[in-house]
């Protein structure tokens, strides 16, 4: 940065000044006229003060006017209509006679560059009413809506169809639109970079490209999103609306598959696509896609690795008191995940007369129940129906409760299930295979079951990812000359 | 009374003050008497979310093993092979650097370099070097996050475990556990928050004092409640004699309505702190007995622990306690042991203490890792000062001794929240000097309240005019350890 960019990038700051001021004095000649008091001093002084800081804010918009941030046309207007303000206003100061003329004049004009400035720095139609409501649209699980171009409703099922995305045109460019255009389209170009249109997309910004196709961890217009909020890289910057974990998962579903800014066109062979299955629904769960990330991101992207973090970023409302009071009149202590979310996790520690109806009382809190902890309750296998409808289930301590096989055929329903604690009960190696279904589970705790090494050896082949923890890991005692080798 | 008394809790964040609006002062006490934090009310009503990015809590409980009076890190953790060829040698100034030293070695004619008697062996996947005398905690290594690279401005043992148990050298201030349970609350109704277990078998060479787990101006329920081994683990928690303790529920009922238009009158803190506290004892003369009764655990969990487990009160019985504790969900366990202030003799005394401890932490590791509590249990295991590469008094082949050394130890983290088998930080080659990422420990604070879900710089009480917080004005988050 030289050192005209450094103060021109006080304009946004120094106006404030004048608009104050100039209002001010405005006030005032009002105000001395209704209450008919002397404020003839003042007033000048104040026209003044004013001029000479709306000429020191002109000063530094020239100079940031002349970095490469902003496009010279669309700095025009705002820029000749700040000029003329400060020169009405020093005109107002040194004409007392026609002040309130000239007054009234320098107002309108500055509410006129107010607003153009306005316009610089926040985006167009910051002010608009419209447009502004259509963010309402976070859906649990995001469509990449493919249109069906839709044959003949008899066609039979066998028949090639032809499926058409346009990923760029549906679903990029409005999340471009939404979160980034306010600094890098036409109007403001941060860093040399213009992300409204595809030329300017491929050809980056001073620090070169940002797209890197097939590659998101190479390209920095998805990178730099994973970056800690706190990073000076991290994009959208600090304080402005920052991109939910479905649009990051679009941009870089888009970004992996090529960045293509066509239409495509597919054809489907042999297959009914039916309303439903012609839609494949992104696993939006960011986990996936960011584990890989992960690893090249130079930088810690932990705040997004896990299927929790993503349940998390998407709003939900908080329990009623009314909720909060009947569990903890049932002795079930209700607690946010964290500050300031409507999540919760139920712990039944507490709980001295379980009741099976205290399960069925989950549906109060099913979409926000992330975290169950039922340990050492008399829980049977037939009582955890109830369980499958907590949606956002994310970890479960069933650990030394009387389950047995059946309920995990009753848990595989569970989209979201990471961790799962089943020591101390009678799960078996025929029962505990059928978690090498269980869509996104990672974790799982074995010890005092009834499986052996050979059940825990299936299930690994079956679900190679899955960490098991069976509790068999001993010491081998000291020898009290040597030291000894670990095992593990 | 000042007015900040009627304030119902001093969170200052804009979701708090909503919520006080919300809630009038009885309203707030009854619910969080049931269990549900400051923190955890303040997101329940639905109050959203303002300023800082909330953190997402890795940890749920902590077990805090304090080894007090200062483990040495040459023994132990700090593997420093090059001093071997340096026996005897004069410390160079250059190393020393004008650092000031104790009364009990400043007027040594020299300071002798003293190398460790004790070999060092690679373990695990991640090939750490551990110390001999460490043969169990060695094979639990994979699980360890090392800091080698912690410091403190104390050099002797009050002020020292007093700026780590409260943030401050003086005493006064309210002790890390007494923060986060006044923080965070309690998920358990019928345990403390904050509970304190002390080694019988150890040698007590340094004192400890109640108020290293004192709840300072928090208000008193938050002050870390200590379990004995004895006949009573409690004190005065029992029914007198000749009181069968049936009428003792009414009782209180009587006697909290009266604490209660006490309250209306005077609108004392104190007198909410003291009716908790009474409901709280009261719930705990059952819930005592059972937590405290190790006698169903199978014989595979006391040889895990190692033979001491047996002997109640010793650090191991301690270590299978605490794992009991926190299986029922408390908050902050603080474990202590003492007798690591090694000025002399320090080849022998090392070698026992580290048989004492040694087993017992990595079979609470283990435990707890098999049982699931691992993966939201923050383990942490340190003291409040390492020790000198020189030898305090004489030094000869197979004995010296090690004055107290602020500047650089060891401390290890394991568990929820902190990378697994990863060392943090590097010492010079005489363990003197820090040359890689010094953790302070303010900044160690903070880690563990960021671990814990909380801003260290947003969790605050004002107190006689000013705002405290356990870092003080200090603290950075150590970002490397986290996983």
């Amino acid at each position: 940065m030289t050192i005209a960019e450094f103060f021109g990038r006080f304009h946004p700051l120094l106006v404030h000044l004048p608009i104050g001021i100039l209002l001010f004095a405005f006030g005032l000649m009002i105000y001395g006229k209704i209450r008919k008091v002397e404020v003839g001093t003042a007033v000048t002084l104040a026209w003044l003060t004013g001029a000479v800081a709306a000429l020191l804010s002109c000063g530094a918009g020239w100079l940031l006017a002349h970095s490469d941030d902003y496009e010279a046309e669309a700095v025009q207007v705002h820029q000749w209509t700040g000029l003329a303000t400060t020169a009405l206003s020093f005109l107002a100061y040194a004409f007392a006679n026609y002040r309130w003329l000239l007054a009234l004049v320098t107002v309108i004009l500055l509410t006129i560059t107010g607003h153009y400035g306005g316009n610089l720095t926040h985006g167009e139609g910051y002010l608009s009413f419209s447009n502004r409501s259509t963010e309402a649209s976070d859906t649990t699980a995001v469509v990449i809506a493919p249109e069906v171009v839709k044959q003949d409703s008899s066609v039979a099922a066998n028949q090639p169809q032809v499926r058409r995305t346009f990923l760029y045109r549906d679903q990029v460019v409005p999340i471009l639109e939404k979160n980034c255009y306010s600094c890098h389209s036409a109007k403001k170009k941060k860093g040399g970079l213009r992300l409204d249109n595809e030329a300017l997309i491929q050809k980056g910004g001073k620090n070169g490209s940002v797209l890197v196709a097939g590659n998101p961890q190479k390209s920095k217009l998805f990178s730099y999103l994973l970056l800690p909020h706190d990073d000076e890289m991290h994009m959208p910057p600090k304080g402005k609306r920052q991109l939910t974990s479905q649009e990051v998962a679009i941009l870089h579903h888009w970004i992996a598959k090529g960045a293509s800014f066509k239409e495509e066109v597919e054809v489907v062979h042999n297959q009914v696509l039916s309303a439903v299955e012609a839609l494949p629904i992104l696993p939006l769960t960011l986990p996936n896609l960011v584990a890989d990330s992960a690893i090249s991101l130079q930088k810690e992207t932990s705040a997004l690795v896990s299927v929790e973090t993503s349940i998390l970023a998407k709003p939900t409302d908080a329990p009623t008191a009314s909720t909060v009071a009947y569990f903890q009149q049932q002795q079930v202590t209700l607690t946010p995940v964290q500050q300031g979310t409507g999540y919760v996790a139920a712990n039944f520690v507490n709980v001295k007369a379980y009741q099976p109806s205290m399960l069925k009382e989950l549906s109060r809190v099913q979409g926000q129940l992330v975290r169950l902890r039922l340990s050492n309750q008399p829980v049977r296998d037939d009582e955890l129906k109830p369980l499958s409808a907590l949606t956002n289930l994310n970890r479960l301590n069933l650990e030394n409760t009387q389950i047995t096989d059946a309920a995990l055929v009753e848990l595989k329903q569970l989209p979201k299930l990471e961790q799962l604690n089943l020591y101390g009960t009678a799960v078996t190696d025929e029962g505990i295979q059928k978690l090498a279904t269980y869509p996104q589970l990672k974790v799982v705790y074995l010890w005092k079951t009834k499986v052996t090494p050979q059940g825990i050896e299936r299930l690994k082949r079956a679900k190679p990812t899955l960490k098991i923890e069976d509790g068999q890991q001993r010491f081998t005692l000291p020898d009290t000359n040597k030291t000894t080798k670990t095992q593990s | 009374m000042t007015p900040h008394h009627d304030e119902p809790f001093r969170l200052h964040t804009p979701e708090f003050s909503g919520l006080n609006q919300q809630l009038d002062r009885r309203d707030f006490l009854k619910r969080t008497a049931s269990g549900l934090g400051a923190l955890a009310l303040g997101s329940l009503l639905g109050t959203p979310s303002f300023g800082a990015t909330p953190i997402l809590p890795k940890a749920k409980r902590v077990v805090y093993l304090f080894m007090a009076g200062g483990p040495s890190q040459f023994e132990t953790f700090d593997y420093k092979p090059k001093l071997q060829s340096m026996l005897g040698a004069a410390l160079p100034d250059s190393v020393r650097k004008g650092q000031r030293l104790t009364g009990m070695s400043a007027n040594q004619a020299s300071l002798p370099i003293a190398p460790s008697v004790y070999g060092f062996k690679q373990h695990g996947s991640t090939r750490t070097w551990v110390s001999e005398l460490l043969p169990y905690t060695a094979q639990v290594v994979d699980e360890l996050c090392l800091i080698k690279s912690v410091y403190t401005e104390q050099i002797n043992h009050d002020p020292a475990i007093t700026f780590f148990q409260t943030g401050h050298q003086l005493p006064g201030r309210p002790s890390i556990g007494s923060w986060v349970s006044y923080g965070l609350g309690s998920e358990n109704q019928n345990l403390p928050a904050f509970i304190v277990l002390v080694s019988k078998d150890a040698s007590k060479d340094q004192p400890l004092y109640a108020r290293l787990w004192g709840n300072g101006f928090l208000p008193s329920e938050y002050q870390g409640v200590q379990f004995r081994s004895g006949k009573d683990p409690v004190l005065f928690l029992n029914n007198p004699e000749g009181y069968d303790g049936t009428d003792r529920e009414q009782m209180l009922g009587y006697l909290s309505q009266l604490n209660r238009l006490q309250n209306d009158a005077w609108s004392d803190p104190e007198v909410n702190a003291r009716i908790a506290q009474y409901e709280m004892a009261y719930r705990m003369q059952t819930s005592v007995p059972e937590v405290m009764d190790t006698s169903q655990e199978p014989d595979e969990v006391f040889d895990l622990y190692g033979p001491g487990s047996r002997d109640k009160g010793s650090y191991a019985a301690n270590c299978l306690l605490a794992r009991k504790l926190l299986e029922k969900d408390v908050r902050f366990v603080q474990l202590y042991h003492q007798g690591w202030d090694h000025h002399g003799s320090l080849p022998k005394s090392m070698a026992k203490q580290c048989k004492q401890i040694d087993q017992a932490t990595a079979g609470l590791l283990i435990d707890l890792k098999r049982r699931g509590l691992l993966e939201d249990t923050l383990v942490v295991w340190g003291g409040e000062f390492g020790r000198t590469v020189y030898s305090q008094g004489k030094l000869a082949a197979n004995d010296y001794g090690r004055d107290h050394h602020p500047r650089c130890f060891t401390m290890w983290m394991a568990g929820a929240g902190v990378k697994s088998g990863f060392s943090y930080g590097q010492t010079d080659d005489f363990s003197y000097n820090i040359v890689k990422d010094p953790v302070h420990v303010h900044d160690f604070q903070a880690t563990l309240l960021h671990l814990m879900g909380v801003d260290h710089e947003q969790l605050i009480y004002k107190y006689q005019g000013r705002r405290f917080r356990l870092t003080d004005v200090h603290g950075k988050l150590v970002k490397g350890i986290l996983s």
